[in-house]
């Protein structure tokens, strides 16, 4: 069966997709379309869960194929991707849609399109709900792709954007790569708990600059491009940093190994 | 007698002038001032030469040092690539605006002050560059005090005000002979000592803009906090008016300070 699932920004649909995943026994395949560029989602759900594949381009005949075989296919709709668009896609794969949506009184917009709809309250989401309507929001996308950054510096920038520092921010999500060769994902959706950031299941990268995928996404109002990506390019290390921490690193792990063996 | 201890202006005027209000209201007799003079805010000669003018005792602190000898810092001066940025930066700024004679002003300043049984210090009778962080364990702060010979030790630098009672502090000391396997042990206690750390008059970091300085009296050692709210607005847009980064006038409306300090309260200054 193909899953489609819609739904705001910070609304719950990466994690609903994983809870489903994680409840089944069979490996599931994730795609979300127009996303190839920019995979924040992909790789987090990746790291996450162990049973999912994630396409990260659009092949979709190998969907339908998947699905016919048995297999769980979720697609996941960016909130940027037209609805109307889609539509003729959606009708080909004979798509269970789901809409994932934060308060009862949403249900009469989405009901005409989801086959099942899913109450996941989150009480930031109805404070910028109407500004997104009238499209004050924009979506900022920052490829840090090869940058690594040092954590502390991260951390402030951090906080700084999510108190307003650069723009108002209602949702922000980012992997980054750090000095220890570790990636790390960071989210903040407006009205929820800070969470801390995550590390992801992936390989040190402890040769050069990686050339694995990080990025900063933000969606906000008034946002101050300039500085973010100066900010965000101060907390950047040069090659010689990289070079001396990967060393470091590298002995530790030695000794380690050393000691062990 | 009570007396007023303030520390890191940074070239905030507005603050300074809100604090010197509040100081005169409260009829200290005496006013001490633990020095950052400079640094991040935009008004640095108008602060050195009020507190020149007002011929308040004053040590030096670690941008009055920079000032004078240049960047020449260790690790726990900046706990991060972004901070050292933007140190950098207000450091340059800086060097650029300050007036020669302000300069050799700083340079002429002690790094210590002893008053009696009280001492006056920047950042810690080792280093005016070391954070005696209110975690730092109370080895190392007694060790601070007994430095200097004194029963109370003023500080600043953390930007965070906070008193410190080091009650029925007990010392003992073992030295092993390495002939005879033979020890000597010898212990003594001291009587209470305290680290006030005043804060921050000019680049607050608890979380509200206001600035901070202590009253303390001398005859009954009673410690007053004082907070002082002030136009911080007017200090903003100086920030702006001059050229400096907006972050700093956001970190300042935010009671953040400038840029973010060392966290590690185990680190001791190795400069």
């Amino acid at each position: 069966m193909i899953t489609a699932i819609s739904g705001l920004p910070g609304s719950g649909k990466t994690e609903w997709i994983r809870k489903q995943i994680a409840q089944k026994q069979e490996e599931a395949v994730y795609f979300s379309p127009q996303t190839a560029s920019f995979p924040i989602d992909d790789l987090r759900l990746q790291s996450r869960e162990s049973k999912v594949r994630v396409f990260f381009t659009g092949g979709i005949e190998e969907l339908s194929k998947f699905a016919q075989t048995g297999g769980e296919v979720y697609l996941e709709l960016p909130w940027h991707l037209d609805l109307l668009a889609s539509e003729s896609l959606l009708q080909k794969l004979n798509c269970h849609r789901v809409a994932i949506i934060s308060s009862p009184e949403d249900c009469f917009e989405w009901q005409s399109w989801a086959d099942e709809i899913v109450f996941n309250y989150r009480p930031g989401i109805d404070q910028w709900l109407s500004r997104l309507e009238k499209h004050q929001l924009k979506i900022q996308q920052a490829l840090l792709r090869g940058e690594v950054l040092d954590f502390a510096s991260l951390e402030t920038f951090w906080q700084e954007l999510i108190e307003g520092a650069y723009g108002e921010v209602f949702r922000a999500k980012g992997i980054f790569d750090l000095a220890q060769g570790e990636c790390i994902y960071g989210e903040f959706s407006c009205g929820l708990p800070l969470q801390e950031f995550e590390s992801l299941q992936l390989p040190l990268n402890l040769n050069g600059r990686p050339e694995r995928f990080s990025g900063l996404e933000i969606i906000g109002d008034n946002l101050d491009q300039e500085a973010i990506a100066d900010t965000l390019g101060d907390c950047c290390l040069s090659d010689e940093a990289i070079f001396y921490y990967q060393q470091q690193i590298k002995q530790s792990l030695s000794s380690q190994e050393e000691e062990i063996g | 007698m009570k007396i007023a201890v303030m520390s890191c202006l940074h070239g905030n005027m507005a603050a300074l002038e809100a604090v010197l209000e509040d100081i005169s209201k409260n009829n200290c007799a005496e006013i001490y001032c633990l020095g950052d003079l400079v640094g991040y805010g935009p008004f640095p000669n108008e602060v050195v030469e009020t507190i020149r003018e007002l011929n308040i005792p004053t040590v030096q602190g670690c941008w009055d040092e920079d000032i004078v000898e240049g960047l020449n810092a260790c690790e726990c001066s900046y706990p991060s690539l972004l901070a050292e940025k933007r140190g950098k930066l207000a450091h340059e700024w800086t060097n650029q605006q300050i007036k020669a004679k302000n300069r050799e002003y700083l340079a002429e300043l002690p790094e210590t002050l002893k008053v009696n049984n009280l001492c006056f210090v920047h950042g810690s009778p080792q280093s005016n560059h070391e954070y005696l962080l209110p975690e730092i364990n109370a080895f190392t702060a007694l060790e601070r005090v007994l430095s200097v010979d004194a029963d109370v030790l003023f500080c600043g630098h953390t930007h965070v005000p906070y008193v410190r009672n080091l009650e029925s502090g007990q010392l003992t000391i073992k030295v092993n002979l390495s002939q005879d396997n033979h020890q000597i042990s010898e212990s003594f206690s001291t009587p209470l000592k305290r680290i006030i750390n005043v804060g921050s008059v000019g680049e607050p970091r608890h979380g509200r803009p206001n600035a901070t300085y202590v009253i303390y009296d001398t005859d009954t050692g009673a410690v007053q906090l004082q907070e002082i709210a002030y136009d911080y607005q007017k200090t903003a847009k100086a920030l702006l008016e001059k050229g400096l980064p907006p972050i700093f006038a956001w970190r300042l409306i935010k009671g953040w300070e400038y840029a973010e300090k060392a966290e590690d309260p185990t680190h001791v200054c190795e400069r």
